[in-house]
C-alpha cells in the first residue's frame, strides 16, 4: 500500500467569524499528483499556506511524512518545495543569482549548490538566459524560474499553486511537462490548484473539488465526470411549472431535473425559470425532453446543453461557474 | 548562518538597484561637494573660518594724511580693512580690460573694483576717504566720508558696517576738537595766573588724547562655568550634516525592500523554507547597518580626502556615534516597513527632520520654538555628537549622551516594529 506523503485532517482556518477553510481533509500519496480545484477564492491557496508553514490553522492537523507541520516545521520544510502563485523572485537579480540564493535558505552551499543550480536550470530549460535579470524575462520563463526555484533542494513533495496563471501556450505546456516528467521520473508527489479544469483533468491522479472552503467531493477525474452520467441539460423556460419538471425527472434518459436558482428580472422582462437537467444519455434525453415540451405546449425559451467533464461537475455540484 | 545569505543577497540587490545608488551614495556628495566648494571652506555661517570680520574696502584718496590713517586704524580694530584686491578678483568682476584698472595699483582701480563688489552682494558697503580730509579736519573744516552700499543686500551686515564707519568717525572728530580745543586754551595762558599756566603745561605734556585710555573700558567675561565653544567651519557642518540627513534616507531604502519583498512575494517563499523569522530580519537589518557605515565612511572619507575635514582624535567615539545613528535609521526604517507607511511619502518628513534636526544649516540660524522641535529629531543629536568629536576634539565620554539618545530612538522604533511586523501584510 503506498505511503501517505500528506495527510490534512479537519482543516480550518477561520479569520474572525469567518471560516476560509472549513473542515477539509484530503491525503496525498507517495507519487500521486492531487489537484485542488475550485474558483478564486475558494480556499486553496489559503490551505497550501497552512500545510507550507506560512501560518498555523485555527484547528485540525496537518503531517509531512509523519511529520507534524507545527511541531516539526523546520525539518517538514527541508522536504518539501513550493511554488508560489506570485512570481517569488528577485526581478533585479538574475535567475542564477537567485537560485543561488534560495539554495542556500535550504542549507546548500558549495559544488553541491552549483551543481543543483545547473541542474534545475536545464530542467527547466533557461541555463541560455540563467545571468539575465529576471525582470528581463517574459511572463512563461519567469514561471519556469519560479518552478525551479521550488525543486532547488530536490524535495519529496512540490506544492503548486496556480502555476500557470498568466503564462503563454508555449510556457503553459512546458509547465505541464515539467510536472509530468518530475511525477514519472522521479515519483515526486505534487498537489497541484487550479481553477483551469483541464489542466486538472489532465495532470492529476485525482481530485479534491473545493468551494467556500470545503471540500465538495474528491475523487479521481474519471469517476468525478462518470457523477453527471450524460451530461446536464439546460432548459430555460417562462416560469416554474412542478408538473413538466416531474415529468421530465421521469424520462427515461434523464437521471434528474430541479430548479435553478434565477435573478430577480428586470422591470418588463419575463420572469424565466431554468430547469437542470442530469441527463444519462445527453442526446435520448434532448430528444425526449423537447417532445414532451411540445406535447405540453410549454414555450421554451432556451436549452444548453453542457459536456460531462470537471467545469460541469463543478457546476453540478455547487452550482456556479469554475471562473464565476 | 541563513542570515548571512540574506544580508548578502540584500547587498547584491542593492549594488543592482541603480536609483538606490543615486539616493544613498551620490545625492549626499552632490550636496557636500558643491557647497563645500562654494563655501570655501569658511565656517557654517558662510563666513571666513581664517578670519571671521567683516570685509570693508576703504579707497583712500587723502594718502597719508593724519586723520584718514588714524581712521583707518580706527575701522582695522573692528573690520578687515580691504585697500587693494587681487588681481584674481579684477579678472573675475571682468575689470581686467577696463581703462581704469590699467594701473592695478591706482585708486581709480581699486575704487571701481570695491564698487563691482559692493554691486555683486560681494560686499555689505564700502568707505571712500576724499582728498584733503585731513587737512580739512585739522583746519577745522568739514569734509565728507562717503559710505557706498547696495540697497537690496544684506541690511544688517550693512547697518553694522555703518555703525562702525561713524562710531569711527565720530572719534577722529572728538579727538580732533579736544585737541584743537586744549591748544587755545594754551595760546591763552599767557594771559592767566601762574598757577593756572603750570596746570595747563602739565596737560599738554600728558599723551595726545588719541593715545589715552577712554574713560569706558569694555572688558569680556564669561560665566566661571562657561565652556568655550567653538564653532564649525563650512566643511564641519556641511560634511556631517548632509551624511546625517542621506543616513536616514535608509528609512526610505528599507521601507521599500520590505515592500517589495512582500509584493513579489519572497518573503512567503522564504517562509516556507528553513530560515527563521528573526535571521530573516536580522539578514535585512544587518544589510541596512552596513550600507549606513560604508555611506557615513564614504563621506567622510571624501570630506577628509579633499576638504582635509578633522574627523577628532577618537575614533572609537566615532565609530560608536556612527553605529548609534545607522542603528536608530534601520530602526525607524524597519517600523515604516511594519505600517502601511509607502517610501514616496516618506521622503517629504525626512527633508524636514534634516531641516529641523540643523544638517542643512546651523541650528543656532533658527528660531527658539523650532529650535526646540529639532530636539525631538535624531538628527539633532547625532550632528551635535559629531561636531562635538570633530569641532571641539570632545571624547567618547562627551558624546555617550548623544550615542544615548539614538539608541533610544532606536530602542522605541524597534519596539513598535517587532510588535506590528507582519511578514505576509499585503503590499
Amino acid at each position: 500500500m503506498p505511503e501517505k506523503m500528506l495527510e490534512v485532517k479537519n482543516l480550518v482556518k477561520s479569520y474572525g467569524s469567518v471560516p476560509a477553510v472549513n473542515d477539509v481533509s484530503f491525503y496525498i500519496e507517495t507519487g500521486e499528483v492531487f489537484g485542488l480545484l475550485g474558483p478564486n477564492g475558494a480556499g486553496k491557496s489559503t490551505t497550501i499556506s497552512m500545510i507550507t508553514c506560512l501560518f498555523p490553522p485555527t484547528s485540525g492537523s496537518i503531517t509531512v511524512l509523519g511529520r507534524d507541520v507545527q511541531k516539526e516545521a523546520n525539518a517538514v520544510k527541508k522536504i518539501i518545495g513550493v511554488v508560489p502563485q506570485d512570481l517569488a523572485l528577485y526581478p533585479t537579480l538574475s535567475a542564477r543569482n537567485n537560485l543561488r540564493f534560495f539554495g542556500e535558505m535550504y542549507g546548500l552551499g558549495g559544488s553541491e549548490l552549483r551543481a543543483r543550480v545547473e541542474s534545475v536550470l536545464e530542467y527547466v530549460a533557461m541555463t541560455d538566459r540563467a545571468n539575465d535579470a529576471v525582470k528581463t524575462y517574459s511572463g512563461g520563463m519567469k514561471r519556469r524560474i519560479n518552478l525551479a526555484a521550488g525543486l532547488i533542494h530536490n524535495p519529496r513533495i512540490l506544492f503548486l499553486d496556480e502555476p500557470t496563471v498568466g503564462v503563454d501556450p508555449q510556457s503553459r505546456n512546458h509547465i505541464f511537462e515539467s510536472v509530468e516528467r518530475l511525477n514519472r521520473e522521479q515519483g515526486m508527489s505534487i498537489l497541484y490548484t487550479t481553477h483551469y479544469m483541464e489542466e486538472a483533468e489532465r495532470l492529476c491522479n485525482r481530485i479534491a473539488i473545493i468551494d467556500q472552503g470545503r471540500i465538495v467531493a474528491i475523487d479521481t477525474p474519471k469517476n468525478l465526470i462518470a457523477m453527471l452520467g450524460g451530461g446536464i441539460i439546460k432548459i430555460g423556460l417562462k416560469g416554474e411549472n412542478e408538473p413538466l419538471r416531474a415529468a421530465i425527472a421521469g424520462l427515461p434518459a434523464v437521471l434528474s431535473a430541479a430548479w435553478l436558482p434565477v435573478p430577480e428580472p428586470e422591470p418588463g422582462q419575463i420572469n424565466r425559470a431554468v430547469l437542470k437537467v442530469e441527463a444519462r444519455q445527453a442526446n435520448d434525453a434532448l430528444i425526449q425532453i423537447l417532445n414532451l415540451v411540445s406535447e405540453k405546449d410549454e414555450t421554451l425559451m432556451s436549452i444548453e446543453t453542457l459536456e460531462p467533464n470537471l467545469e460541469s461537475v463543478f457546476l453540478h455540484l455547487t452550482g456556479k461557474k469554475l471562473r464565476e | 548562518m541563513n542570515w548571512i545569505s540574506v544580508f548578502m543577497n540584500d547587498l547584491r540587490r542593492v549594488m543592482k538597484d541603480r536609483a538606490e545608488l543615486v539616493t544613498l551614495f551620490l545625492l549626499p556628495l552632490a550636496f557636500i561637494l558643491p557647497i563645500s566648494f562654494a563655501l570655501g571652506g569658511g565656517d557654517g555661517y558662510g563666513m571666513t573660518a581664517g578670519n571671521h570680520r567683516t570685509e570693508l574696502p576703504v579707497i583712500n584718496y587723502d594718502g597719508t594724511g593724519t586723520s584718514s590713517v588714524s581712521l583707518i586704524d580706527s575701522l582695522g580694530e573692528s573690520l578687515d580693512v580691504e585697500q587693494s584686491f587681487s588681481a584674481d578678483l579684477r579678472d573675475r568682476l571682468g575689470l581686467s580690460g577696463d581703462p581704469d584698472c590699467a594701473n592695478a595699483q591706482s585708486l581709480a582701480c581699486s575704487e571701481k573694483t570695491a564698487r563691482a563688489l559692493v554691486r555683486r552682494s560681494g560686499r555689505a558697503g564700502m568707505v571712500v576717504i576724499p582728498e584733503g580730509f585731513s587737512t580739512a579736519i585739522e583746519q577745522g573744516q568739514k569734509t565728507t566720508l562717503i559710505f557706498y552700499y547696495d540697497p537690496a543686500g544684506d541690511a544688517t551686515r550693512r547697518m553694522q558696517l555703518e555703525g562702525v564707519v561713524k562710531g569711527a568717525a565720530a572719534k577722529i572728530s572728538l579727538t580732533t576738537q579736544l585737541n584743537q580745543s586744549n591748544a587755545q586754551m594754551q595760546s591763552l595762558s599767557t594771559f592767566a595766573p601762574e598757577a593756572f599756566r603750570q596746570s595747563l603745561e602739565q596737560q599738554a605734556n600728558a599723551p595726545a588724547l588719541a593715545d589715552q585710555q577712554p574713560a569706558v573700558q569694555f572688558t569680556e567675561l564669561t560665566p566661571s562655568s562657561y565652556v568655550p565653544q567653538s564653532y564649525p567651519d563650512t566643511y564641519q557642518q556641511t560634511v556631517p550634516g548632509y551624511t546625517v540627513m542621506y543616513v536616514f534616507f535608509l528609512i526610505a531604502y528599507l521601507n521599500a525592500s520590505i515592500r517589495e519583498e512582500r509584493h513579489f512575494g519572497t518573503f512567503r517563499r522564504l517562509l516556507s523554507t528553513p530560515i527563521s523569522r528573526p535571521a530573516l530580519l536580522g539578514g535585512k537589518l544587518a544589510a541596512a547597518i552596513f550600507i549606513g557605515m560604508v555611506q557615513v565612511a564614504i563621506m567622510f572619507g571624501m570630506g577628509y580626502l579633499m576638504f582635509g575635514l578633522e574627523l577628532g582624535h577618537d575614533w572609537l567615539a566615532l565609530f560608536l556615534l556612527t553605529l548609534a545613528l545607522v542603528t536608530c535609521a534601520t530602526a525607524i526604517g524597519l517600523a515604516s516597513g511594519a505600517s502601511r507607511i509607502s517610501s514616496g511619502i516618506l521622503t517629504a518628513p525626512l527633508i524636514i527632520g534634516a531641516l529641523l534636526g540643523g544638517c542643512m544649516f546651523p541650528v543656532d540660524l533658527m528660531p527658539s520654538f523650532l529650535r526646540t522641535i529639532g530636539l525631538f529629531m535624531p538628527h539633532t543629536h547625532a550632528l551635535i555628537g559629531y561636531q562635538n568629536l570633530m569641532v571641539r576634539g570632545y571624547g567618547l565620554v562627551e558624546v555617550l549622551p548623544q550615542i544615548g539618545i539614538l539608541l533610544l530612538f532606536a530602542a522605541v522604533f524597534f519596539f513598535y516594529a517587532v510588535k506590528r511586523f507582519d511578514f505576509l501584510e499585503e503590499a
